[in-house]
């Protein structure tokens, strides 16, 4: 009887150990509690108690070749100092894996389609095993393989990122389990060993984010409307537009002649359904550069604010890199080693998404359902395949697929992935799959010492393409569309094309020599705002389904009227809140109002609108009228034909909300607007504009109806602008909302997830090049942390922080938190 | 008098061990086990001793980091594992509290297993008489 007690109490005390010790998917994941509530092991420890963390002063164990120390000033920001490359990409990787070791190690799961390995299979109602099959099958982790195996011949490169992932390792290696971020603990996993691969992951994910947005899947869709329709829907080009580079025929080199093959390109007989999430349009960025001439130091200056999610943690990693030969300062992806955006001693960068349709989709005729070949020129060839196996949490179980690729690229859509019947088989075609060298290219990049050094460097940018702004302390400024851009004949690309003729394959590329760049123009500056690249003489056909029209406008005229420019005056044009598409189209808008209509409510918006000065200021009501008023008009209203889709899951595109504007203005019987769902009434422009308006007062009533408190639509509570944890579920890590301006279309392009990342201000003065930044967030990415969201309440407010530029590792000019020492 | 003795070397046992060693999570329940096994006396007292010794150890210093920290991690833990308004209250409460089941399960583990020979030895005194 004793014994069964004595026996039962021990099962039971087990048992309560084991299921405190694992994690449970029950509706939500519940962490190990035991594990995680310990508070001398799980997450307590999370919690820093100084200002210095966990960071240890002397690194005795290390793989350095000498001596090396790191500076932390008291923004965190570390400050390298290494007497060789080698050790100096060995103390990145490891001081960047201090800070946000688990948001890499994440990030990498998220690129290679992993992320089943650490969530489990589903999430609520979210498909994991879905994202990630769209992962692998867009084939970034078999094209970062494909690099890294390629890189083995390229002996710096891959020293560089063999020390990068040494030092990674390092850091990993010195932790106890107390000692992981505090997402480990959560999902109970463990860190991996850091691997070159992983590298290239991380910068193909970025490709990912900023190139592979494309719309070929719903415009050939959209060509049942004919062709006519077609281009009322998405017309190309705009006659107001603001090229990045303008000059008007006068390209001094002979273009590579195309052929065209027009007729053969379209493939009409399908509806394609299920299409891939689109990178969120809201990534973009602006930069400019500025000559003497428009400073009042006469020094050349440099902005670049790059738009991406506002995540946390951060999407940047501040830092500076030095070694005997060089010194540069600007922020770095973590995961990766140098610095993207930047300056040193002698010049400094800022890079913009160069948009361009390098995305294309090739149907595939395979010759039966074992998808073993497929049709090419009349023959059949293999298709090779590729096993995929997806772990889930825990390896609990698994499941694989073969991906098929072929000529033209990985065969991404098939009845194996589709949700609907009947998917035709579509291959993808990306310059992102293609062997390039951005490693190389960013190398020489962080040592380029004047204009030619620094176009040499960037010329091995292939992907993303990037618009990369230059100044340096010579005087030159610059501005370059740098990328690898394939050939195509007017329209190539942008619908499905036959995949069983390989005369629809791209023709070539465009030569680096016959590049859109611009050098120390007459207008002494140059900048980019994701617009279109070059004026119409361009001898290319250069297509994005989604060149910025506000943006870059409002900054050229900003620019051409700057003079005496200084960091306070480009600080204002940074954060210059400024609603252009509200100041072209309001006016008309209110005018076709009857006025006499409206109701109290009605009237108070009215009023509200017409004393506007169209800043989207944060305190403002009428941004948040504007706005909504708009969004009724176009997804509502003038394409309410788009709502329903024909065909289940088919992909369509709406319209953009410019091309609504001009057909209101300019087509006010404009068949599409009529809205479908009255069937006597045949609406016009002016009926629809009035509707919007009413409908407007509602939403925001409605708006207002789902918030606490009452809660006011002044602006900054209307847009949301808050920044997120990159794991939703994990919410609370996020921060409140940010009480700030700013609108998509505006410069400080801020949306509720979306906004400027980075922002930069670098005079490139002799005597010492300055320079300004803040970014949302903190160094830190430990939400227990003091340096995980302090640049947060700056960032907000549109202030900067002065960028401490070292000269050396004796400087002792500015306050130092603690100094790292690594022993040999 | 055992009951303070029994407490007092399972707390300080469970701290040292947690905080300078890298030993698992749960080594004061094995610990536990011992000493509910090892000291003599009523079951109830040792429970206890063992629930109030890593009780106070675990919420202690819990409450220590809330009041220490630097970056107001507990607030949003507790905001994370759905507690109202992230009440660190009521989050040292339970992680005292998990510390506190498991160390007085444990402990009563090891007195039942003494129980086991106790009773053998009884049962020898009763023969002879």
């Amino acid at each position: 009887m004793r014994i069964t007690k004595f026996l039962f109490l021990a099962v039971l005390t087990s048992s309560l150990i084991f299921i405190l010790n694992v994690r449970w998917d029950v509706g939500m994941m519940l962490p190990p509690l035991g594990k995680f509530m310990n508070p001398f092991y799980g997450f307590w420890q999370n919690a820093e108690l100084s200002q210095i963390g966990n960071i240890q002063t002397e690194i005795k164990e290390n793989q350095l070749l000498a001596s090396a120390q790191v500076v932390y000033d008291d923004l965190m920001i570390p400050h390298i100092f290494a007497e060789n490359d080698q050790d100096l990409y060995y103390l990145q990787g490891y001081v960047t894996a201090q800070h946000r070791l688990w948001q890499m190690d994440f990030q990498t799961y998220v690129a290679a389609g992993r992320l089943t390995e650490i969530m489990g299979e589903k999430v609520k109602n979210t498909n994991i095993l879905d994202i990630d099959r769209y992962q692998r099958r867009i084939g970034l982790k078999h094209s970062a393989q494909k690099l890294w195996k390629k890189l083995q011949e390229k002996p710096k490169q891959k020293v560089i990122l063999e020390a990068y992932a040494k030092g990674v390792n390092d850091y990993i290696q010195s932790l106890a389990y107390r000692d992981l971020p505090i997402e480990y603990k959560l999902f109970n996993y463990e860190p991996e060993s850091w691997t070159p691969l992983k590298t290239l992951l991380i910068l193909k994910l970025m490709a990912q984010n900023l190139s592979f947005t494309n719309a070929d899947l719903e415009y050939t869709n959209a060509l049942v409307f004919g062709k006519n329709y077609f281009q009322s829907f998405y017309p190309e080009y705009f006659p107001e537009e603001k090229p990045i580079v303008e000059k008007d025929g006068n390209w001094d080199f002979e273009p590579i002649p195309i052929k065209t093959l027009q007729d053969s390109s379209f493939v009409l007989d399908a509806i394609y359904t299920d299409p891939l999430n689109s990178p969120n349009p809201d990534n973009g960025s602006n930069n400019w550069a500025v000559s003497g001439a428009k400073t009042s130091s006469g020094n050349p200056m440099l902005c670049s604010d790059p738009h991406l999610g506002l995540h946390l943690p951060a999407v940047w990693y501040a830092t500076q890199l030095q070694t005997p030969d060089h010194n540069v300062y600007g922020v770095s992806l973590p995961g990766t080693p140098f610095v993207v955006i930047g300056f040193n001693d002698s010049i400094a960068w800022g890079m913009t998404n160069a948009l361009r349709d390098v995305v294309d989709w090739y149907k595939i005729e395979f010759k039966d359902s074992t998808q073993n070949q497929y049709q090419l020129d009349g023959e059949w060839k293999t298709a090779q395949k590729v096993k995929e196996t997806y772990h889930f949490y825990n390896r609990s179980s698994s499941f694989t697929e073969e991906i098929r690729h072929t000529n033209w690229g990985p065969v991404v859509y098939d009845n194996n992935f589709s949700k609907h019947k009947g998917q035709t088989n579509l291959a993808l075609r990306w310059t992102a799959h293609d062997i390039s060298d951005e490693i190389g290219s960013l190398y020489a990049l962080n040592r380029a010492k004047n204009r030619t050094e620094f176009t040499t460097a960037i010329q091995n940018f292939a992907c993303p393409a990037q618009n990369f702004a230059f100044a340096s302390t010579d005087g030159d400024i610059m501005m370059r569309v740098q990328g690898k851009f394939p050939l195509k004949w007017k329209s190539q690309g942008k619908f499905v094309m036959d995949g069983s003729r390989s005369e629809n394959a791209w023709q070539g590329y465009i030569p680096q020599n016959h590049a859109i760049e611009s050098i120390n123009p007459t207008t002494e500056y140059v900048f980019s705002a994701n617009q279109r690249p070059a004026d119409l003489s361009y001898p290319y056909y250069v297509f994005s389904h989604r060149y910025k029209y506000y943006r870059d406008r409002r900054l050229a005229e900003l620019l051409d009227s700057l003079t005496d420019a200084s960091f306070k005056n480009m600080a204002i044009i940074q954060n210059d809140n400024y609603n252009l598409q509200a100041a072209e189209n309001l006016e008309f808008l209110m005018s076709k109002l009857d006025t006499a209509s409206l109701n109290e409510k009605e009237q108070r918006i009215f009023e509200k609108l017409s004393q506007w000065n169209f800043y989207n200021d944060s305190k403002k009501l009428a941004p948040s009228y504007f706005k909504t008023w708009i969004a009724i008009l176009h997804k509502k209203l003038i394409w309410d034909e788009w709502n329903e889709a024909p065909v289940k899951g088919q992909a369509m595109k709406l319209p953009r909300t410019i091309n609504s504007l001009r057909l209101l203005r300019n087509k006010p019987d404009f068949a599409f607007l009529d809205i479908t769902a009255t069937k006597k009434k045949r609406e016009m422009a002016d009926d629809l504009i009035q509707m919007a308006f009413k409908m407007t007062a509602d939403s925001i009533a409605q708006w207002k109806k789902n918030r606490e408190h009452n809660l006011s639509e002044k602006w900054e509570n209307y847009k949301e602008t808050r920044l997120r944890h990159l794991i939703p579920a994990l919410d609370a890590f996020s921060s409140d909302v940010m009480r700030n301006g700013g609108e998509k279309s505006s410069i400080n392009a801020m949306s509720s997830s979306h906004g400027p990342s980075w922002r930069m201000i670098v005079e490139l003065d002799k005597k010492g090049v300055k320079a300004w930044g803040i970014y949302p967030g903190g160094q830190s990415g430990n939400p227990g942390s003091p340096f995980y969201l302090n640049l947060a309440t700056d960032w907000e407010q549109g202030k900067y922080r002065s960028l401490w530029f070292m000269s050396s590792k004796d400087d002792k000019t500015h306050q130092i938190l603690l100094t790292q020492k690594f022993m040999k | 008098m055992r009951f303070i003795w029994h407490f007092l070397i399972l707390a300080i046992l469970t701290f040292l061990l947690g905080n300078y060693t890298s030993l698992p999570w749960w080594i004061f329940a094995p610990l536990a086990v011992l000493t509910g096994a090892i000291f003599s006396g009523s079951g109830w007292v040792k429970f206890l001793a063992a629930f109030l010794a890593i009780g106070s150890v675990w919420g202690g210093y819990a409450y220590y980091i809330f009041i220490s920290e630097k970056g107001g991690l507990v607030l949003k833990v507790g905001q994370l594992l759905g507690i109202a308004d992230g009440n660190p209250a009521i989050l040292i409460f339970i992680t005292a509290l998990l510390g506190a089941t498991l160390a007085g399960l444990s402990v009563w583990t090891g007195h039942s297993f003494r129980q086991i020979f106790e009773r053998k030895r009884n049962d020898n005194i009763l023969r002879r008489i």
